[in-house]
């Protein structure tokens, strides 16, 4: 187990350097930070200025290692826009982005599990086949028309009806405080939970059809044992292993943010930092930001190979 | 659908558990087609997607590109009637004759996306199952390094990479926006990880059988075993991808429109006729998004249908 | 229908939801003060405490209040900075002219109107030295800073030092400043301000107007600290209507009323800035009334806005103007060779139909420009826009020698010497569905003409990209580009025609995009920067208009609107080409 998170390790710093130089070679030539001075009352005098303080006129190698040798100490450097440094940008919004993330992936999750466990153990029945469908509407429709047409039914239809409505997210609120930060989370979670919770209730639907199938629970059933118990005994046991897949698939995710959801939203998180700096050219909070989600997902990945083996036994890491 | 969802997470729609599970070699076409016909919403799917393409062909005949795109400003934001059946955009354009040729353009990109993407992930996953050893690991290593970028956030920078490089492309009589095309590099070049390694492992398991062994032992040459034994018989898994990975791509068109990165108009697509109507939600413009949204949500359900359909069928072991 | 059930089930979805959330009161929950900034340095945080401190002390020996009076402004993009000189954003600059005033700035009729000077240095009294290179200042008397520090000609003087310090990497335009050579502060209210050699534009330096400029900085605040990474560009000291209480940055700026405002105290107490940064949100928020205040919609937003109940639009004809560019480049292999033909560029301008398109995608609410400097005091309001003529405009063509020879509805003819196709890739900026439909009508007109115009549109990061970014407008890969922007307040183009300004490898950073080389206009250009006078410097500027009006170096569309959304509880509001809303913010009120 040891040698094989070692090991896991190593295969990570690996992969994370081939990271690093891919992203930041598409990065710096995906978007020129001097696009901003371009226009208005500027000379040419000041542009050739900035494009030194910024470092941009040394060669591409040059700032790539000069960032690296920075960023393998931690220090992710100053953005290049705001001129603040990067770790404060992202510790301001890490926070927001994971009350939101976390408590839509708890709902995601919950729904998903129960209505794919439901729907495999009624297979075929009125209720699994509403279901499906309805999970694929869920997902044949892009998240931007999800959360705006939730937006103007539930916060602007609804006031202009009288009803009691939602916020639109653009108002001034307190985060700190639980009734306010419940009403302002309704619709981005429903938004999130309802073009996730399709895909995830067909994964769990379909692993359950397969453990359901198989000959021990076939077993099972023959020697006797009421639906009821064979279906918690030993299906539900078995639909944990997907469970913690998604779930450890997703965990590093969730530090990423929605992008749409929070521009939609106003919801001030990673995802809208990532979107507003690479459209800027802020290569350093671009790339710090690309660097924390991968790791993430490097440590992620071996934690839930390890939780593979607390749960399924036969599973041995190598 | 990694795309398609905001939150960045796994396609699912690689469904990579019953895929993997396809390790088996082919069972008889016959019977495959047979589970699929017993398969009703595959039937179902098939043929609704038959008329889709009817539609959209008959449509291309019926009315040039040229009347797709031409605009009429006085009569802009009319409603549905018998002169425009979908009622006319922004600037006077016919909508119905949009949906037709946005309906080619989102077909075009999530055929070629899915080809890109069915070349790159057999080709990484064969040659990484097949030689294994060091190429496997480097293969391997890249493979999981693209996935550990959150592919929306790949996605982005691509778009924004390809954006500035690639220009407008003729062929046949017909411009084609580059932006059309960079679509195509971006949804094709962030959705082959999961289909490299389906066929990775597929491969590994195949390789140790006895008639490789044998073909290996007769001096057939690596390129033929790979091209004509492993390829081949790793095919299940890979349609299976492939028609799911359809409805991903085009669902994944409508959501880069929406980031700016998408099909430009005039060049018409279903995702930025979707993405132009939002705006127009409030107004009572409803045609505008109606009728670009019907299209989508139709075309993925159908295409999932029959995904689900060929993966019924072509699993051996799941009984329908 | 499908869209229909869809909703049906959505409702659904959340209804659950919403029965909860209407067991309590359903009304907007009073703001309740802010938790200051988190992610704040104690620094700032220590300041705000001070500065909090500060402001409440004098409310508390007045009356009290009834309610606070509070605004909430939605912006679209957040400032990269507070302080507008380390910003080239507008946001930054609305931000600066509700918090940090210049000494002057531009009213709604776009005259200049007295902030922290007290008038404005002129040659009748002598604060303008015959010889042009001398201005005296005076300050307006009793000044402060919000943090009750007196504010004066020190001030003045440590602007001009940070603005040009080297160290201060993040001075975006030292544009002018760079000319001064020394300032000199004989008291606390007069600055004499000693120039380099005579630059005409002073009247930009110092000042703010609702695109650029400056305010102060306060000596006392950041003297011996270097700007660059400073708390001050999150949390400025100022001298404005409003002061910056604490910056939450992806979501709020709140600004407080200044009491040492020279003005007197603002009737808005509390004014938030809130970042939404979707239109089509911000124009939900508007009709909830969780935002009173939209800047930044679009034109094509204006019949929503007005649809919209309780929601008014405000339209300002702003200086700006959308345009499209041609590549001048005499080097073929560079520029586009018929653009050198002026009839060619001529028969595009009569081609394309602006008319309709300002009177259906703009409403009908702004007017076809015939230059480059509309709604300013230099403008040349004897030129006609060319009007649409397709007839004149194939007549043009023909006589250029561009026919259609081989029948396919383009036109083709010699150009040094090869066949030249008039097909060509426009390029301007994306997403804007308005230029995008701008684009396919001024298309559709060219082509029945027999030009052939294909949209090939980037991102802004893309098209504005510099030299070494490989930008298609900069390194002049572009045959027509297009975009919006303006010369104002002071009508001097920093080096956009000049020559010497044409981006070449050598000298990356020229101005000068168009590509365009005419000895003439450079003779003007050369000319204007000499005059002081500010009468024989419009005359200048207006022939600088006629030559290139007779010789159709761009292809000017309109003058770009500036549109608002108003909530129905914010009075006061007066537009301005030249200083947007935001100069009259202490006019400002709200009623309950």
């Amino acid at each position: 187990m040891t040698t094989y998170i070692v090991r896991r390790l190593i295969q990570g710093v690996f992969i994370l350097m081939i990271i690093t130089t891919v992203s930041f070679g598409l990065t710096r030539l995906s978007s020129d930070p001097m696009a901003q001075y371009t226009l208005g009352r500027i000379s040419a005098e000041d542009r050739a200025r900035i494009r030194k303080n910024l470092g941009l006129d040394q060669p591409l190698p040059v700032q790539y290692f000069k960032w690296l040798n920075l960023a393998a100490r931690g220090d992710f450097g100053y953005s290049i826009t705001n001129r603040q440094p990067v770790s404060e940008l992202i510790m301001q919004r890490l926070p927001q982005t994971l009350v939101l993330m976390v408590t839509a992936e708890v709902v995601i999750i919950a729904l998903s599990a129960l209505l794919g466990i439901y729907s495999a153990i009624k297979q075929y029945s009125l209720f699994d086949n509403v279901l499906t469908g309805l999970s694929f509407v869920g997902f044949s429709l892009p998240i931007f028309f999800i959360a705006l047409t939730l937006m103007f039914i539930f916060a602007v239809q609804f006031k202009v009806w009288g009803l009691p409505y939602l916020p639109t997210g653009a108002d001034v609120w307190d985060f700190k405080e639980p009734y306010e930060l419940i009403r302002h989370l309704v619709l981005p979670v429903a938004s999130l939970a309802i073009i996730q919770v399709a895909g995830y209730t067909r994964y769990l639907r379909s692993s359950m059809l397969e453990v359901l199938s198989q000959d021990y629970i076939r077993t099972a059933r023959a020697k006797g044992l009421v639906e009821q118990a064979v279906v918690v005994r030993h299906a539900l046991r078995n639909a944990a292993l997907p469970l913690v897949t998604l779930i450890g698939l997703d965990a590093p995710t969730l530090l990423a943010g929605a992008i749409v959801t929070e521009t939609v939203y106003s919801w001030p998180g990673m995802g809208r930092l990532f979107w507003q700096q690479a459209g800027r050219g802020d290569y350093p909070t671009v790339m710090a930001i690309l660097l924390i989600v991968a790791t993430a997902v490097v440590v992620f990945q071996i934690i839930t190979d390890v939780a593979y083996t607390l749960i399924d036994p036969r599973i041995r890491l190598s | 659908m990694s795309q398609a969802s905001d939150t960045i997470k796994l396609p699912l729609t690689f469904d990579t558990a019953a895929a993997e599970s396809l390790a088996a070699p082919l069972s008889p076409g016959q019977l495959a087609w047979r589970r699929f016909k017993r398969h009703r919403m595959a039937l179902l799917g098939g043929v609704g997607l038959i008329a889709l393409v009817a539609f959209i062909l008959i449509g291309s005949v019926l009315y040039t590109e040229k009347y797709a795109n031409r605009n009429d400003v006085v009569h802009r934001l009319e409603a549905p009637s018998s002169g425009h059946y979908f009622g006319t955009d922004s600037i006077g354009r016919d909508l119905f004759a949009r949906v037709i040729y946005g309906g080619q353009i989102s077909l075009i990109i999530g055929l070629l996306s899915v080809a890109l993407a069915l070349l790159l992930g057999t080709t990484i996953g064969g040659l990484a199952g097949y030689y294994g050893g060091g190429l496997d690991s480097i293969l391997m290593r890249f493979t999981e390094a693209a996935l550990s970028i959150p592919s929306l956030f790949l996605l982005i920078i691509l778009g924004k990479l390809f954006g500035s490089e690639i220009p407008t492309l003729r062929l046949m009589g017909r411009t084609f926006s580059g932006s059309v095309i960079v679509v195509i590099l971006v949804i094709g070049l962030t959705s082959w990880m999961y289909l490299a390694r389906i066929v990775r492992a597929n491969i590994l398991s195949l390789r140790e059988m006895d008639y490789i062994a044998a073909s290996r032992a007769l001096g057939v040459s690596n390129f033929r075993i790979l091209t004509r034994h492993l390829i081949p018989n790793t095919i299940a898994p890979i349609i299976v991808a492939a028609t799911l990975g359809l409805a991903n791509a085009i669902i994944s068109e409508a959501y880069v429109s929406f980031l700016g990165l998408g099909v430009q108009p005039p060049t018409a697509s279903w995702g930025n006729l979707m993405d132009q109507s939002i705006s127009l939600i409030q107004r009572g413009v409803w045609w505008m998004w109606l009728f670009p949204s019907m299209f989508i949500v139709i075309t993925i359900l159908f295409t999932n249908f029959v995904g689900d359909g060929l993966r019924d069928a072509l699993d051996p072991r799941r009984k329908v | 229908m499908k869209g229909n059930r869809l909703f049906y089930l959505l409702s659904l979805a959340v209804i659950s939801a919403m029965v909860l959330s209407a067991c309590a009161p359903a009304t907007q929950a009073p703001l309740p003060t802010l938790a200051p900034n988190a992610g704040a340095t104690k620094a700032a945080a220590d300041l705000a405490a001070t500065k909090a401190a500060e402001a409440a002390a004098p409310a508390a020996t007045a009356a009290p209040p009834a309610e606070p009076k509070t605004l909430t402004i939605g912006f679209q993009q957040e400032p990269t900075s507070l302080y507008p000189a380390c910003s080239n954003m507008t946001f930054a600059v609305w931000v600066g002219q509700m918090t940090n005033p210049g000494i002057w700035t531009w009213d709604g009729d776009n005259q200049p109107i007295m902030e922290l000077a007290e008038k404005m240095p002129n040659a009748a009294d002598g604060s303008i030295s015959a010889d042009g290179l001398t201005y005296t200042y005076t300050l307006k008397p009793g000044l402060k800073w919000s943090d009750g520090e007196p504010l004066t000609s020190a001030d003045f003087k440590f602007t001009w030092e940070t603005i040009i310090d080297p160290a201060n990497t993040c001075i975006i335009s030292r544009l002018g400043y760079d000319s001064i050579e020394s300032i000199e502060t004989p008291d606390d209210v007069t600055a004499v301000v000693k120039f380099k050699e005579f630059y005409a534009p002073w009247g930009n330096l110092f000042a703010m107007s609702g695109n650029s400029g400056s305010g102060l900085v306060p000596r006392h605040v950041l003297e011996g600290q270097a700007l660059d990474n400073n708390d001050f560009l999150r949390q400025p000291i100022t001298a404005g209507a409003y002061y910056v209480e604490s910056w939450v940055q992806g979501d709020l700026i709140t600004l407080q009323a200044n009491d040492n405002y020279f003005r007197g105290r603002p009737k808005i107490d509390t004014i938030f800035i809130k970042m939404v940064p979707s239109r089509e949100a911000l124009l939900a928020a508007l009709q909830t009334g969780d935002v009173d205040l939209g800047p930044d919609f679009v034109e094509a937003s204006i019949p929503d806005l007005e649809n919209t109940p309780g929601v008014a639009a405000i339209a300002i004809t702003s200086s700006s103007f959308e345009h499209y560019l041609f590549n001048l480049d005499q080097d073929p292999a560079v520029g586009f060779c018929p653009f050198q033909d002026v009839r060619v560029r001529k028969a595009m301008i009569l081609g394309i139909d602006r008319f309709t398109i300002a009177d259906t995608l703009l409403f009908g609410k702004t007017r076809v420009v015939s230059n480059l400097w509309p709604n300013t005091p230099v403008e040349n309001t004897d030129l006609a826009p060319y009007p649409y003529d397709p007839a004149q405009a194939m007549a043009l063509l023909d006589e250029a020698g561009y026919t259609d020879a081989d029948g396919d509805g383009i036109r083709e003819g010699a150009c040094n010497g090869e066949t030249v196709k008039l097909s060509f890739t426009h390029q301007t900026t994306t997403p804007n569905q308005l230029r995008a439909d701008v684009q396919a009508l001024a298309a559709q007109n060219l082509l029945d003409i027999g030009i052939e115009m294909i949209p090939d549109n980037k991102s802004p990061d893309i098209l504005f990209a510099g030299y070494a970014g490989d930008g298609p407008l900069a390194t002049g890969k572009f045959v027509l580009g297009g975009y919006t922007t303006s010369f104002i307040p002071d009508p001097d183009p920093a080096g956009s025609f000049d020559c010497d300004q044409i981006p070449t490898a050598d000298k990356p950073d020229g101005a000068n995009w168009y590509r365009m080389c005419f000895p003439e206009l450079d003779a003007m250009m050369l000319e204007q920067k000499s005059l002081a006078d500010p009468v024989a410097r419009a005359d200048i500027f207006k022939q600088a208009q006629q030559f290139m009006y007779d010789n159709a170096l761009f292809i000017p569309f309109y003058a770009r609107l500036n549109v608002l959304g108003v909530g129905p509880r914010l009075t006061g509001l007066q537009g301005s080409a030249f200083g947007d809303v935001y100069w009259n913010v202490y006019d400002w009120d709200v009623t309950p």
